[in-house]
């Protein structure tokens, strides 16, 4: 049954996306829910959440004011804290009971602006989409309300879009993509969205290129491109190794190379496309010889798709993939590989929070690390190897 | 008690909890993936994972109804892949359930003919429906127990209802139990098989230790004709002596008296009350799930108690405590703990904080660590209190401020 899951735990949702991108921002954010949602947000989505600013409040809705439509109860709530928590800004967030009766959270963000004069930000997600999709919605809002058009282009800079910790933790992953590119004598605009600025928002355009580094920031980054023409690549450090092969195509100007034809495939890696797409390009700048299928059950672009990789919308899809080809390599979180007859295949574990929750989020991959390039070098040696003796 | 603002969540301490569950029973989530994320975490953090699943609705099924067919089609699946095959399916709705008008008895006694020799109940998993008079926890502890079936003969076990860890062994209750005659002592999370699980209907009576076992005890009465007793934590040593009178009456003794035990305690909190000093208290409900009785109790032993912390959905247990301290004390601070306006609540740290979130909320440096009054009953559980006090002021925390929008932290 295509909606049946047993083995997967559920993934992050759109409204765990929208709250991760305003964490940073001076913003008094809302979850219009009953407190199962900000619940699952601040204890099972947000690995900052006990150590750095809380910003993140329930409305504790009830029943009779979602029947009712009672936005006024959420505007005065939410009018009352703005006056005692001093915020920049206001962002309510959507989730399933409102979706269900159809308040709407983009025009009580209205009335809050009204009464507050502070800017608002309504998102009518549902708990119905994954994560991904609330990092594109809250990431474009963002960018249309402060991004400024005439800003001066920065020679040799770029932003990297889509970190979030959902996809890389709270481990560093950030800070260490910055570094990196800082080191190889690239100016980091900004990185969307940790440790974010306004500033940063409001010059996004200056950057030369922008880097999408998710899947979430490569549809942030085709926005980008058409409202500034900023350029992008798709693609994700993945390693020491794979972060020069990306510098050397970034320095060039040139896009990552699309594979159009592949061994059979013994690898699948099952992530966000784009991180997906980094590692399987990071196996082959270690010289991985074996076909490698890239599958996701997050946002998924054709455009960057090799043949073969595809899209998931489903466990049933997943244990069918698995059993039905002959895979030897199973990389990707390792939540995902917990139905019976991945045990006798290869797990190569990459964390991936919006999947696994506070079960990983601590020990997420440093991705830019020696360590990472040994893993890389170890699958690549274990997969040629059983490679050279088909 | 005005009405709460918006909610903030203070970090959750790091608690073992568990899950109470029929032994062979599964338990299939339906709802949103979003609603389902924190069971499937949880049940994977505590190793739990082969009892449950989950079955994603879509906005479409919710509006056509068609999840109802659905969850037919997910047992059958279940019942081929879970081994060994469950016999009892606990359906667990979310807070969407309410506004969809799903026919709850339709929709089992269509899986029941569906499925004969299968048993299934629907567990509602909807805070947007908390209120004083409503306790989600409650119908689900019920249904915990609904498919208890009635014994071919009663045994001298005494069920221990609505609690999640046992007694501390050293605890006095359960000493004074086998000197009534008890058996055994049967808990709902200490039975691994079926069997075991059934026989907590061979008991003599069902003692309520927290509040959600309430309707439970009252269905097994109603079913079994078990009586029951609601004798929940307390640090009030008159409470105790009447709860250890009235079980002895119902179990047929008497029980012994507890002149002593009652003077002790109170030259315990003298003693402890010296120790302390002038030190003012302030007790939350994440300590005690009655922080005014034990607010009460407290002042009672001549202790100076300052804050109650509780919460805004507080279910109806003590509501003779809250108005004799609403009455009698007005001194006494009582704040809605989740509400948005404590995250600016000035500092108040030469205070012992009864509790993980009023530590947290007043930075207070003395801490009495202390959870839903998990191992501390009877005397045992009074005297434990008070040796936590008199050493937690020889200790000193350093509480963080609670960072928020528009200040920086620290």
């Amino acid at each position: 049954m295509a909606k049946l899951c047993i083995y997967i735990p559920p993934f992050a949702a759109d409204y765990a996306g929208v709250c991760s991108v305003f964490f940073d921002f001076d913003c008094l954010t809302a979850i219009n829910d009953a407190s199962c949602c900000t619940s699952h947000y601040v204890r099972y989505d947000e690995p900052r959440w006990s150590e750095n600013k809380k910003s993140t409040f329930c409305t504790s809705l009830r029943n009779i004011d979602a029947i009712l439509g009672n936005d006024d109860k959420v505007v005065k709530r939410i009018c009352e804290a703005s006056e005692h928590l001093d915020s920049y800004m206001i962002a309510l967030v959507g989730t399933p009971v409102p979706a269900l009766t159809g308040m709407d959270m983009e025009g009580i963000a209205y009335e809050i602006e009204s009464s507050t004069g502070k800017p608002p930000f309504g998102f009518n997600t549902t708990g119905f989409d994954y994560y991904d999709k609330g990092i594109v919605l809250a990431g474009k809002s963002l960018f249309d309300r402060f991004a400024q058009e005439e800003v001066e282009l920065i020679p040799h800079s770029l932003n990297i879009l889509g970190v979030t910790p959902l996809d890389f933790g709270a481990v560093g992953n950030d800070i260490s993509f910055c570094d990196y590119f800082y080191k190889s004598g690239w100016t980091v605009n900004g990185s969307y969205f940790m440790g974010t600025s306004l500033d940063q928002i409001k010059n996004v355009a200056a950057a030369e290129i922008n880097l999408a580094v998710t899947a979430s920031g490569l549809q942030l980054a085709k926005y980008l491109q058409s409202r500034f023409g900023t350029p992008y690549i798709a693609a994700c450090p993945t390693g020491f190794r794979h972060g020069n092969y990306l510098l050397k195509h970034m320095d060039a100007g040139r896009a990552l190379p699309i594979h159009s034809i592949t061994e059979k495939s013994s690898v699948l890696i099952v992530a966000d496309q784009v991180i997906g797409n980094s590692i399987r390009d990071a196996l082959r700048v270690h010289g991985c010889l074996a076909g490698i299928t890239v599958a996701t059950f997050f946002s998924w672009s054709a455009t960057i798709a090799e043949r073969g990789d595809m899209a998931l919308s489903s466990e049933k899809q997943l244990v069918e993939l698995v059993r039905s080809r002959n895979y030897t390599t199973l990389i990707g979180d390792p939540y995902l590989w917990r139905f019976p007859g991945c045990e006798e295949l290869r797990q190569v574990p990459v964390a991936h929070p919006a999947v696994s929750s506070r079960l990983t989020w601590n020990t997420v991959s440093k991705w830019l690390s020696s360590a990472f390039d040994s893993l890389l070098a170890n699958v690549v040696s274990a997969v040629n190897e059983e490679f050279k003796q088909l | 008690m005005s009405e709460i603002g918006l909610s903030y969540f203070l970090p959750e301490p790091e608690k073992f909890h568990t899950i109470l569950r029929v032994p062979g029973s599964h338990t299939l989530y339906v709802g949103p993936s979003s609603c389902t994320r924190r069971h499937a975490i949880h049940a994977i953090e505590y190793g739990d994972t082969r009892d449950y699943s989950f079955l994603f609705i879509s906005e479409a099924d919710e509006i056509s109804g068609s999840y109802e067919a659905m969850i037919g089609e997910a047992i059958i699946e279940l019942c081929e892949i879970v081994e060994p095959t469950p016999h009892i399916f606990f359906i667990a709705v979310f807070c969407i359930d309410d506004f969809l008008g799903t026919d709850e008895e339709a929709m089992l006694e269509a899986l029941h003919s569906r499925f004969p020799g299968k048993r299934f109940a629907v567990n509602h998993i909807d805070p947007v429906t908390l209120s004083k008079n409503n306790n989600m926890g409650m119908k689900k502890h019920l249904n915990l127990f609904s498919f208890l079936e009635k014994p071919t003969e009663k045994d001298h076990g005494v069920n221990f209802l609505g609690d999640f860890v046992s007694l501390e062994p050293d605890c006095e209750f359960l000493s004074l139990l086998k000197s009534w005659g008890v058996s055994r002592v049967r808990e709902l999370f200490h039975c691994h098989t079926y069997e075991e699980y059934q026989d907590m209907a061979k008991s003599q009576m069902s003692i309520v230790l927290r509040f959600i076992g309430e309707k439970s005890a009252q269905y097994l009465q109603k079913k079994f004709d078990m009586p029951y007793y609601c004798f929940t934590a307390s640090y009030d040593a008159h409470y105790i002596v009447e709860g250890y009178r009235t079980i002895a009456s119902i179990l047929g003794h008497e029980a012994p008296d507890f002149s002593t035990e009652i003077s002790n305690v109170f030259e315990d909190a003298a003693k402890t009350v010296d120790v302390i000093g002038d030190m003012e208290i302030a007790i939350d409900a994440s300590a005690s799930l009655k922080p005014f009785s034990a607010a009460k109790a407290l002042l009672e032993y001549g202790f100076k108690v300052k804050y109650i912390f509780c919460s805004s959905h507080m279910f109806k247990i003590e509501e003779e405590a809250e108005e004799y301290i609403r009455e009698k004390h007005k001194e006494i601070r009582i704040i809605l703990t989740n509400d948005y306006i404590n995250m600016i609540l000035e500092p108040d740290q030469e205070i012992i904080a009864i509790g993980a979130d009023c530590v947290r909320l007043l930075r207070a440096r003395h801490f009495a660590d202390i959870w839903h009054d998990e191992g501390y009953f009877g005397f045992h559980g009074i005297h434990r209190l008070f040796a936590l006090l008199r050493d937690c002021v020889t200790k000193k925390y350093n509480m963080p401020e609670l960072p928020i929008p528009g200040k920086e932290s620290e």
